[in-house]
């Protein structure tokens, strides 16, 4: 059959043997892009499974920081509300005073209202919260997209998903580190517990 | 001098946001303050509220603080309102972009209070200047 092809084109004209080597030239490097694709089933199906669970990582990591920073609020307004009762009530002491005693009182006062500056402060530094929910919300908008193309991927070229659902061997790293996150979500030990072990 | 008596709108899509700006216009003096979580939580809270100051971010879901800036400033009854911007875009596009819209001011996150305080300071000093 082969002899017969060959004999075929040595009596082609000369530009269709062009056509012809470029015919070859096309599917050959076809059979090469397809079989590369076939190559990306197990890692490509793998990140495809992953992306969804980093994207609810990084949402939960926002939540985290949200939750915490609420938290260090709160404690920071209860101590400038206590802040400002001791220099109300230092203030109408030194009132009361006269002398070295006033003199102390007032090194007290100052004392007091130094500390108002720094709570703002901790305050002000607490918007770093802010900024990692943006860039959090950003990498999620980057990962959707990727997603969403590696879908189009799989549509168009047919990469197949194990049927079990179940990750590759190939899964490697990237589904280390998964389980990794995964498993704080399980009841972590009580401090007890961990002593007694 | 800032007015410290004026109704102060707080427009950020982040709770910590709102929370952190309203405690440090507190410590300026202002105790009237409206939250919203959104432009168009804001537009509803304008219409609601007597409102004599604007403080919002620009990165917000469903509408946008550049948005709102300029709903604000096409409307005849809002559009000498200050706006003052405190977000994280620090780029010179969105700055232009923000001047242009007809911002009063712009601070860039993080900020110190002393820089809140500074740009409402410029906002009120133009809006009253001195007399002569």
């Amino acid at each position: 059959m082969d002899r017969a092809i060959e004999a075929d084109e040595a009596n082609m004209p000369e530009d269709d043997r062009s056509i012809n080597d470029e015919l070859s030239e096309l599917t050959k490097y076809v059979k090469v892009i397809t079989s590369t694709i076939r190559a990306m089933e197990s890692p490509g199906t793998t990140t495809f499974d992953q992306l969804p669970q980093a994207t609810a990582h990084l949402n939960d990591l926002a939540k985290m920081t949200e939750e915490g920073t609420q938290r260090v609020l709160a404690l920071t307004e209860a101590i400038e509300t206590n802040r400002g009762a001791i220099q109300t009530a230092v203030e109408h002491l030194k009132r009361k005073l006269d002398g070295e005693q006033a003199t102390e009182v007032k090194s007290l006062v100052e004392l007091v209202k130094a500390d108002e500056r720094r709570l703002m402060d901790i305050h002000v530094a607490l918007s770093f919260q802010d900024l990692v929910a943006q860039r959090v919300a950003k990498l999620v908008t980057i990962f959707n997209e990727v997603q969403h193309k590696l879908l189009k991927l799989v549509v168009i070229f047919g990469i197949k998903k194990k049927k079990d659902g179940t990750s590759t061997k190939d899964g490697g790293r990237g589904n280390e580190m998964l389980r990794q996150l995964e498993t704080p979500r399980a009841a972590p030990f009580e401090q007890d517990l961990v002593d007694d072990i | 001098m800032i007015d410290t008596s004026l109704k102060v709108l707080v427009v950020d899509d982040m709770s910590t946001m709102r929370r952190i700006v309203k405690n440090v216009l507190k410590q300026i003096g202002f105790s009237d303050m409206v939250e919203a979580k959104n432009g168009q939580d804001a537009l509803n809270k304008l219409k609601a509220n007597d409102i004599g100051l604007i403080v919002s971010a620009w990165n917000m879901p469903v509408m946008q603080g550049i948005e709102l800036l300029r709903v604000v400033r096409a409307d005849a009854a809002m559009k000498h309102l200050p706006f003052l911007m405190v977000t994280g875009e620090a780029q010179k596009e969105n700055i232009i972009e923000a001047v242009q819209a007809g911002v009063s001011n712009y601070v860039v996150k993080p900020f110190t209070a002393e820089a809140l305080q500074g740009k409402l300071e410029k906002i009120f000093a133009i809006a009253q200047p001195a007399k002569v």
